[in-house]
């Protein structure tokens, strides 16, 4: 629990601090949390690499888009994929299931999709408040249905 | 940990040998590694055109030289940044380190940039993704293919989170004209990009209405990982785009054969390499699994609204056109008839206003607002939609697209003659369904010969038609959507009458109209059309000859191997000075296939046909081979 907060504390400061640095259109996010079973490609890297183990933080580079995208894991990625889903997300939460619920669990970290996707239903007017609400204010408002409900156990 | 193990396993199995590098430089590793393909003559070129691919100044004709040099840079370097040839091109440097006995002791990851490129994608599986036929636009009327690249191992629960590698031809210029040649000539480049797939669901699921294919590819980790960092090394390069060849599917083959060195892919293409038919061959060589499906927005819709009861349909319509009446609607019904209703209607609305939808536009989200929030007051939580893929359906067990048939006929007031046709590409109505276009025809490259005996004994072999394209879309009307049926076909034929025995003539013909699909799994395909047919000939008064009239067409799917299909048409043409001509064309066409077998299938037609108030009756019995 102790660790989900910390996520959710990092995903608030680092998705209010990315979005001011990218715009709307909500792509580039980047801030990397590796734990539990995420790490096996930093195993790999280090051994195709003859390095020393990766570093923790890294930009972005192939491709010309701006909306070539967020970093692998967690944090910036909620809001970058809130933002892409904005729409299934809105029909699957309404219906309390969905792919991309399941996405959006495993970026939280939540091991059950289904007891989240129940949270996130019963809180569907607390999280897309308005039509007009901006991907960063329903990311913040889903991190409080998550920070409550997700049972993580990473 | 077994992790290291699984991805060093096939660096260290290249047994480091004394052999001589230009032995190194003829391997098949290092020419599918730099896209080199052998001249007609002798020595190789590369695909690759992009300068920055090579490492030396003839790398691009020569791969002994290029191989020299490379090995001289990799063995020079003492440290490693962003931008030298080590981190450019990882997977060159993998290898011959392997091949060369581990000497190289440099740090790939002061490589930064390739590193966060490896570490964004974080790949464990890769599938090769087809997105359907989309006949509105010619560049994507064969579907096109891509990877997709899975972060997770769970079996596609998290396709969300994934990335496509994609390849295709930057567009420059809007004339879609000069964009069509540059695709034939090779005037686009391309290149590799990495999206994150959610943006090609939005694209094509919900966009474009198009189904989504994903196969998984049979490879290990250390397979993927390699593929990673050649997908990296061709960021670095571009291609001359060609679209029948050089295309999308025709890379993915190229890259895939790079990490599987044993299987020839590419070589079996000389001339299309047609999305779908690549993915026939990823399966024939067992690469791929049995493959599933995503459904496009509209498909799902279709699905979900099967079984529903008229009443309940017909208000779900209601609320997606008009989402502020949602609560009177749905005020009789008991919560799970509700949710089916609102869940349908969800699903309806997203169709209806995909294009504003996904712009984002204000107004439609604060009017989809009814529907959401009176689905998320519905305590009924939708059960996982589950998977809809039906094999049959998988483009990965379509036909073969090129065929050629030979048959053997009699019509009357000319007797006997015996037809040979080849067909390059790629579906016709009534070909083998399977995983093939649904109620639709596209054709290019069709030529067809007749070789005739006239009652006075004069024999002549006659080019009978020419066809360069030839598409037929007729998707049914259905409670949701009423599409327009059309037909465009370009090619050249025999004028077909009376006085002109050998009088081939250019054609363009064109018809719209709507069709509609009956019985338990659509056996039953009737299209209405009016039909224009314009005919360049200087036996016609103007040169020419135009034709307008109605055309019906009957398709009867007795079984996947047994099709019929009846078409009839009249057309008024313009008069004509010469007498030549008559000013009507009445034609019907009668035709029966059995496939009895993947690539051999039976044929029978039956034909009449009046010009000048003389009726000619053709029969026909055929054999075609697909192949």
């Amino acid at each position: 629990m102790k660790k989900l907060i910390v996520v959710v504390t990092l995903a608030l400061m680092t998705s209010s601090a990315f979005a001011a640095k990218y715009g709307s259109a909500g792509c580039g996010l980047g801030s990397l949390i590796f734990e539990g079973d995420q790490t096996w490609w930093k195993q790999v890297l280090a051994a195709t690499t003859n390095g020393t183990s990766g570093a923790q933080t890294f930009g972005i580079t192939l491709g010309t888009s701006n909306c070539d995208s967020p970093a692998p894991l967690k944090v910036g990625q909620a809001e970058a994929f809130v933002e892409a889903n904005k729409v299934a997300l809105a029909n699957d939460i309404a219906r309390g299931n969905g792919e991309t619920i399941v996405g959006l669990s495993k970026v939280y970290g939540c091991n059950n999709s289904g007891e989240f996707g129940q949270a996130l239903k019963s809180n569907y007017s607390s999280i897309f408040t308005t039509a007009s609400a901006s991907s960063t204010e329903i990311t913040h408002n889903i991190n409080n249905v998550a920070a409550s409900s997700c049972n993580t156990q990473i | 940990m077994y992790l290291i193990f699984l991805l060093l396993f096939p660096l260290i199995s290249f047994s480091a040998t004394d052999s001589s590098h230009d032995k190194l430089a003829s391997s098949t590793k290092w020419i599918r590694l730099l896209h080199y393909k052998k001249n007609l003559i002798s020595g190789y070129t590369s695909e690759a055109d992009g300068k920055e691919f090579f490492l030396h100044p003839d790398g691009k004709t020569d791969p002994v030289k290029e191989l020299r040099r490379t090995i001289e840079i990799f063995s020079s370097a003492t440290t490693v940044k962003d931008g030298d040839p080590v981190c450019k091109f990882p997977l060159r440097y993998k290898w011959l380190n392997s091949e060369l006995g581990m000497k190289w002791k440099l740090d790939l990851s002061l490589c930064t940039t390739y590193v966060s490129f490896f570490s964004k994608l974080a790949a464990r599986r890769a599938s090769i993704i087809f997105s359907s036929y989309y006949l509105s636009n010619p560049n994507s009327a064969f579907g096109h293919t891509f990877l997709r690249l899975s972060r997770y191992d769970d079996k596609n629960e998290t396709e969300m989170l994934d990335y496509g590698i994609n390849y295709s031809a930057e567009s420059i210029g809007t004339n879609p004209f000069m964009y069509a040649v540059n695709g034939l000539i090779g005037g686009h480049k391309g290149r590799f990009t990495s999206i994150p797939y959610y943006y090609k669901v939005r694209e094509y699921s919900n966009s474009e209405f198009r189904d989504l294919w994903s196969y998984n590819l049979k490879m290990d980790m250390g397979q993927i990982l390699q593929m990673v960092d050649h997908v990296w090394e061709l960021g670095h390069t571009y291609f001359d785009y060609f679209y029948f060849k050089e295309n999308c599917s025709y890379h993915l083959l190229s890259v895939i054969e790079v990490v599987m060195p044993e299987k020839r892919l590419t070589d079996t293409y000389s001339f299309f390499a047609i999305p779908a038919d690549t993915i026939r061959l990823l399966r024939q060589e067992g690469l791929i699994d049995e493959g599933r499906k995503r459904e496009s927005t509209y498909s799902k819709l279709i699905r979900m609204s099967d079984g529903m009861t008229g009443k309940d349909l017909d208000h779900a319509k209601r609320i997606s056109k008009k989402p502020a009446e949602t609560n009177n609607l749905i005020a009789g019904m008991n919560d799970k008839e509700a949710a089916q209703v609102l869940d349908v209607s969800l699903e309806a609305f997203d169709y209806f206003n995909a294009a504003k939808i996904l712009s984002d536009d204000l107004k439609t989200k604060e009017i989809k607002n009814n529907i959401l929030f009176a689905r998320a007051k519905n305590p009924i939580i939708t059960a996982d939609d589950g998977n809809n893929t039906n094999p049959n359906d998988s483009p990965a067990i379509s036909h073969s697209p090129t065929r050629a048939e030979l048959s053997q006929g009699y019509e009357s007031h000319n007797g006997q003659f015996t037809r040979l046709e080849f067909r390059a590409s790629h579906h016709d109505l009534l070909d083998p369904p399977k995983g093939s276009l649904k109620d639709a025809q596209l054709e290019i490259g069709k030529i067809s010969f007749r070789h005739k005996e006239f009652a006075y004994n004069k024999q002549s072999l006659q080019i009978e038609k020419l066809t360069l394209i030839s598409i037929k879309n007729l998707p049914g009307q259905n409670f949701w959507a009423s599409p327009q049926a059309w037909e465009l076909e370009v090619g050249a034929k025999q004028l077909d009458q009376i006085r002109c025995m050998d009088c081939p003539g250019t054609f363009f013909m064109g018809s719209l109209g709507n069709s509609i699909e009956l019985g338990k799994h659509k056996k039953f395909l009737m299209a209405v059309l009016i039909n224009a047919d314009m005919t360049l000939h200087n036996a016609f008064e103007e040169n020419f000859l135009l034709g307008l009239g109605p055309k019906t067409y009957i398709r009867y799917k007795f079984t996947d191997r047994f099709l019929s299909g009846i078409e009839a048409s009249y057309l008024w043409n313009t008069t004509s000075k010469s007498h030549l001509f008559t000013n009507q064309d009445t034609r019907i066409n009668w035709e029966s296939r059995f496939h009895a077998s993947e690539s051999t299938s039976y044929v029978l037609k039956l034909a009449t046909h009046e010009s000048g108030s003389v009726w000619f009756n053709t029969a026909q019995l055929g054999i075609q081979l697909f192949y």
